[in-house]
């Protein structure tokens, strides 16, 4: 029993000090920058290749010579990334970073596969590492001890810089006041490519010792960046020793679910995560100091270029072209037109959910893939249990997500910022693997197989039985379904739209503005919020539930972190809180992604490169396009030549905090 | 600061007949208790005694002014009654009723508003908009959820209605579909005015209204003040003396933390410990 | 004013987005003086502290410091020429040490000249007993004193003081004084902002008065003392 407690140390531990090395760069980027980097485990990705390639040519020898080449030149690339894409957006709402670095693990990635082989490869170790120890009927690897040793001294060394010097001092300071630095004569923003770049050496290295002890492959970057995420908020946004103490500390967990309660390896450190948030939202040695004033709301022009009738025409003008389509399917051009445009309005109306509540009320979810995953599950459950009405079904999935959305609501919408959002992806990623486990939503498979009819209490047709004939074209099957869609688009569209004109909305829209104020004139701001966040999973429900009964199948994939990224990006692309924008982003993503795809297998490296830039030159989503635009093209007077107003982006993170200053100055 | 009787004496010992989530049943006047009433209030942050063991009474009707020297706990004293901050110990009640517990928002909607000391309106939406919002909050509990939540504002005829009389009342009716924003400083104030009146206050805290104003401004103020806030009972932060022993019935001076002394303005005026700690003797 | 001011600040317009907080603003400071800004809250005061120290830059106008042009440096540069700020809120790191917030300090500034951080300690007693102890853990008094030390140990040569005694018992309030009096023995030049009209009498050599984001009267602590129309009419100070 003891040896096998041991045992269960010497492994948690193996894995625990990798998470301490990948967290700890991940928590002090965020604390000195307030950068969300989900592209740090493609940093840590990036390491075991380089290494790889690094250590090839000579064998196994050439390991010790590796594991500090190839950190620094991740850490090369990393003080790269902070220089040309990261600066630019300092000051920004760190929703831009989100976006940001989606689009750097879509390069990253594809970059891997460009250059490497897609499968696993097992990264060669020197004879001194191989062989195993035995003490007391405890069998330790010498390179999980090595690991141990080696993760530790890293860690202490990492501290020690953070404590003793020069430029520890300066980092953390700055991770708790940087006009103060700046005020004391510090130029802060010197560090921040250092602070980046040690971020990255350290995923390296993470990296590096993880690939020696399990293999490298393209996705394992992808597989630790959730739970570096539930470390660094379970730790403490931007707190060293909470990196350290939660890495030390999943990494034991895990471990031990893994021998004693398997059920529960996936699912253990998500309820975790939400536990100590409920209980400490700030994580366990996180202050509120590491948040920051959010920075400019990117919202969407109001008003904007066009006046409010030229855009309805161009709404009506918009849904009459998309009713369109399915006419020519299959004559004009393929019937996958009609597949490529019904996904481009599930994922709108996806998309258009998200809006509302990220967009009105500010509240960014970053598990909305959780909603989407539910509706699609409803259905599928729905359809084998409970009735074979596809409308019965549909009603099912916008209940049954309206109801979580509230619970999760009324669990988490105290919690601010940053931390709403990785309590929103805790919830969808312990969903996420919930599904892979419960025996009655099919496991990891999933539900296949289903079938619908359209109507009510058994009388109704199913849509590849019937077919609507206008004139020569006969629409039918898919085609039918593709209707039913848009409708559900179109209505979701015009009912948030109500809704946001109501004295509901107006509370919203309040609450965007000052939430303070809103209080103070008799809202409970968390109900509203709550409401609005019901109103959107309900929506995303909804879309996810069109999703199963058009593609027949639901798989836990649907839930993927990935899915809830990919929809934000659709928002952040189409323009934020105009609920049309994130119907445009959508149409933009799957029809870039289509044309890419056409072109080059590495349309991802494309698709994310289109982002950072995207991101970098056009914070205001597409929609604001021609109000930039304008100017030029119209040769507007007053504005010149240059189709950049100023205002739209503020590269001074300090005047939104002044206003506060003015608001509580004198507060005698 | 040593604290003697931080305990909080039995909060509802005066009655509260029906559990107060009704908050038209405020409105009623019950003449018996004051309107306001706090009891042993104290608030520390860390080891800073803000708000130091403060009983104050505000009968209904009164005007009363609180001054003092900076950091004396002026606004501190604000944020417990209105609920920006919890108390450390002590209670506070509104006509009658307990309501250290409730919400900020809960404490609006029985009738407590608020004016901030620089002008804290919706930036982005038009004065119309900031003011249909506070009509709204007070008016909710006349709509039904499906109202609320799928009516176009514009068709609410009776909020509408009152909307443009508070526009009206503050001189704000001309300029009323621009953005908040874009409104002069003075007549920023006004709107600001304008949304505390439109929450239907029986007791509007304001803290420091005329600050940064020239005189015709501040006059200007006051007699809008004093115009569209008839039948409120009002409590004001002011640094300018003159105006604060013009316009007050009654003079409460806060010194460190405490109560140091309150009267007519005649009394306060005539009082040498505020002579001392706050005038410092300077015009002597 | 014979010789050139130390600082000037010529005809200043600033603000925060849409809203202009100074108008058409000049004061001047010359090397060794304590000069105070009073007025009441909103009046444009800590603005113009932060505008000379670079956080805001002036939208027309000048600040000039030891006859170079500074309206468009920004705080880092301002501190390297010699410029310190003490903010009203007083911006201890709260999770760093005493002695580290000094250290940081000394990091940045100017290196000629300053207080070394042992001689800080030194010369404020009750920090140095709590030296190793965190900023957050200092009561108002204690982080007013280290914010000042902190802007010793930089080297400043000018020192923006905003409010140092707001929120100070009395008795700590006659600390800061004295301090703002010692540093100025020792050469250092103040800018001080203040509402508590006492502590600017007894302080500075000379007093503006700013109201509206403008100056509006200027004068010595006797002058201002015996102005009651002034007095009375922006500072609400009267009998």
């Amino acid at each position: 029993m003891a040896s096998e407690l041991l045992q269960l140390l010497v492994d948690g531990l193996t894995i625990g000090v990798v998470y301490v090395l990948l967290a700890a760069g991940l928590s002090v980027i965020f604390g000195v920058m307030n950068v969300i980097n989900f592209a740090h485990g493609e940093l840590f990705a990036l390491g075991a290749y380089f290494a790889l390639a690094l250590i090839a040519p000579f064998g196994g020898s050439a390991f010790f010579v590796a594991l500090f080449v190839a950190p620094l030149l991740v850490g090369i690339i990393g003080v790269g990334i902070e220089r040309f894409t990261v600066r630019p957006l300092y000051g920004r709402n760190p929703l831009y970073h989100i976006l940001l670095t989606f689009g750097l693990v879509l390069v990253i990635n594809d970059l891997i596969y460009l250059i490497w082989e897609p499968g696993s490869v097992t990264l060669p170790l020197p004879a001194v590492l191989s062989g195993s120890i035995t003490v007391l009927d405890v069998t330790a690897s010498v390179y999980n001890l090595f690991i141990i040793v080696f993760g530790a001294l890293m860690a202490v060394a990492v501290w020690a810089m953070f404590e003793f010097t020069k430029y520890g001092l300066i980092v953390r300071a700055g991770a708790q006041d940087r006009q103060m630095v700046r005020n004391l004569g510090i130029d802060i923003d010197r560090y921040y490519s250092l602070v980046f770049g040690m971020g990255a050496a350290l995923a390296a290295f993470a990296g590096i010792i993880l690939g020696g002890y399990q293999t490298v492959n393209p996705t394992m970057g992808m597989s630790v960046i959730i739970p570096a995420f539930v470390i660094v908020v379970l730790g403490g946004l931007g707190s060293f020793r909470g990196a350290v103490v939660g890495g030390l500390f999943v990494g034991l967990v895990q471990t031990a679910l893994r021998t004693y309660a398997p059920i529960f390896e996936g699912t253990g450190i998500f309820v975790l995560m939400i536990g100590v948030l409920l209980v400490r939202p700030h994580g366990l040695f996180g202050t509120d100091a590491g948040e920051e004033h959010a920075g400019n709301l990117l919202s969407g022009p109001r008003g904007g270029f066009l006046d409010p009738q030229t855009r309805t025409r161009l709404g009506l003008a918009m849904v009459g072209l998309l009713a369109l389509v399915p006419l020519g399917a299959g004559t004009l051009y393929s019937t996958y037109a009609v597949t490529l445009v019904i996904e481009i309005i599930i994922w709108g109306l996806f998309a258009l959910s998200l809006d509302f509540v990220m967009g009105y009320t500010g509240l960014v979810s970053l598990g909305h893939a959780l909603f989407y995953g539910l509706g699609a599950y409803a259905v599928a459950l729905g359809l084998s249990h409970v009735s074979q009405s596809a409308f019965v079904v549909l009603a099912l999935a916008i209940v049954i997500s309206a109801v979580i959305a509230w619970g999760i609501g009324f669990l988490s919408i105290r919690v601010s910022g940053v931390y709403f959002a990785m309590i929103t992806l805790g919830f969808a990623e312990l969903f996420y693997n919930l599904l892979g486990q419960l025996e009655f939503t099919g496991g990891s498979d999933g539900l296949f197989g289903l079938s619908t009819y359209y109507g009510l209490a058994g009388v109704g047709v199913e849509l590849d039985e019937i077919a609507v004939f206008l004139g020569p074209v006969a629409i039918t099957g898919q085609s039918l379904f593709y209707y039913i869609a848009l409708a559900a688009l179109v209505a979701s569209f015009l009912l948030t739209r109500r809704m946001l004109n109501s004295p509901f909305g107006a509370v919203l829209k309040s609450i965007r503005e000052n939430e303070q104020r809103a209080t103070f004139i008799g809202y409970e701001t968390t109900v509203y919020k709550r409401r609005a966040f019901v109103v959107s999973g309900a929506l995303a429900g909804l879309a996810g539930g069109l999703f199963t009964l058009n593609a027949g199948y639901a798989t836990p994939s649907l839930v993927d972190w990935l899915n809830s990224g990919e929809v934000i990006v659709m928002v952040i692309l189409g323009g934020m809180g105009t609920l049309y924008g994130p119907v445009i982003g959508s149409g933009i993503f799957f029809g870039l992604e289509e044309l890419l795809t056409g072109f080059t297998d590495r349309w991802r490296l494309v698709l994310g490169t289109i982002f950072v830039l995207f991101v970098i030159l056009l914070p205001g989503g597409l929609v604001s396009l021609p109000s930039r635009l304008a100017p030029a093209l119209l040769g507007a007077p007053g504005r010149g030549p240059n189709p950049e107003p100023e205002p739209e982006s503020n590269p001074d993170p300090e005047p939104a905090t002044d206003v506060d200053d003015a608001h509580t100055r004198g507060d005698d | 600061m040593a604290l003697e009787s931080s305990e909080s004496t039995e909060p509802n010992e005066s009655t509260d007949p029906t559990e107060p989530s009704d908050p038209i049943e405020t409105t009623q006047q019950r003449t018996d208790t004051p309107l306001l009433q706090t009891e042993n209030l104290v608030k520390r942050f860390g080891q800073f005694t803000a708000t130091d063991r403060v009983d104050l009474t505000i009968e209904r009707g009164e005007f009363r002014s609180v001054i003092g020297p900076n950091g004396a706990g002026k606004t501190t004293l604000f944020n417990l009654i209105t609920g920006a901050l919890p108390v450390t110990a002590g209670a506070i009640y509104f006509d009658g009723a307990d309501i250290t517990a409730l919400s900020p928002s809960a404490r609006v909607r029985r009738g407590i508003g608020r004016s901030f000391q620089i002008s804290n309106v919706f930036g982005g939406l038009t004065v119309r908009e900031n003011v249909r919002l506070a009509i709204q909050s007070v008016a909710r509990d006349e709509y039904t959820a499906v109202e609320s939540l799928f009516k176009p504002t514009d068709r609410y005829d009776e909020l509408n209605d009152r909307t443009e009389a508070i526009l009206d009342r503050i001189g704000l009716a001309h300029v009323a579909a621009e953005q908040a924003n874009a409104l002069a400083y003075g007549d920023k104030r006004r709107l600001e005015i304008g949304v505390v009146l439109a929450t239907d206050p029986e007791l509007v805290l304001f803290d420091e209204p005329t600050a940064g104003m020239s005189v015709e401004e501040t006059r200007e103020t006051i007699d809008l003040l004093e115009a569209v806030l008839v039948d409120q009972t009002l409590l004001l932060i002011e640094h300018d003396i003159e105006l604060v022993m013009e316009l007050s019935d009654r003079i409460t001076v806060l010194n460190g933390g405490q109560i140091l002394a309150e009267g007519t303005p005649a009394e306060i005026a005539a009082n040498q410990d505020v002579q001392n700690a706050y005038l410092g003797g300077m015009t002597e | 004013m014979s010789a050139d001011p130390l600082l000037s600040v010529d005809s200043v317009d600033a603000g925060y987005g849409d809203t202009q907080v100074l108008r058409d603003l000049s004061l001047s400071v010359d090397a060794g003086e304590i000069v105070s800004l009073v007025g009441r809250n909103g009046a444009g005061k800590t603005t113009t502290l932060r505008t000379i120290m670079g956080i805001l830059q002036p939208t027309s106008g000048h600040v000039t410091y030891n006859g170079a042009d500074i309206s468009a440096l920004d705080a880092t540069e301002t501190a390297r020429q010699g410029l310190a700020l003490v903010p009203e809120e007083r911006r201890i790191f709260p999770d760093l040490t005493v002695t580290e917030n000094l250290e940081l300090a000394a990091h940045g500034g100017t290196a000629d000249d300053s207080l070394s951080v042992a001689e800080a300690l030194e010369m404020f007693e009750n920090l140095r007993e709590r030296a190793g102890n965190s900023g957050s853990s200092l009561s108002g008094g204690e982080q007013q004193m280290l914010a000042i030390a902190r802007a010793l140990v930089s080297g400043a040569d000018l020192v923006l003081l905003d409010e140092p005694t707001e929120g100070l018992a009395p008795y700590i309030v006659q600390d800061v004084m004295d301090i703002v009096a010692a540093l100025n023995e020792r050469g250092i030049t103040v800018l001080l902002v203040e509402q508590n009209v006492q502590v600017c009498l007894e302080l500075a050599d000379r007093n503006y008065l700013v109201d509206q984001g403008q100056v509006v009267y200027e004068g010595t602590a006797a002058e201002l003392e015996a102005n009651e129309d002034v007095l009375d009419r922006y500072l609400g100070v009267t009998a």
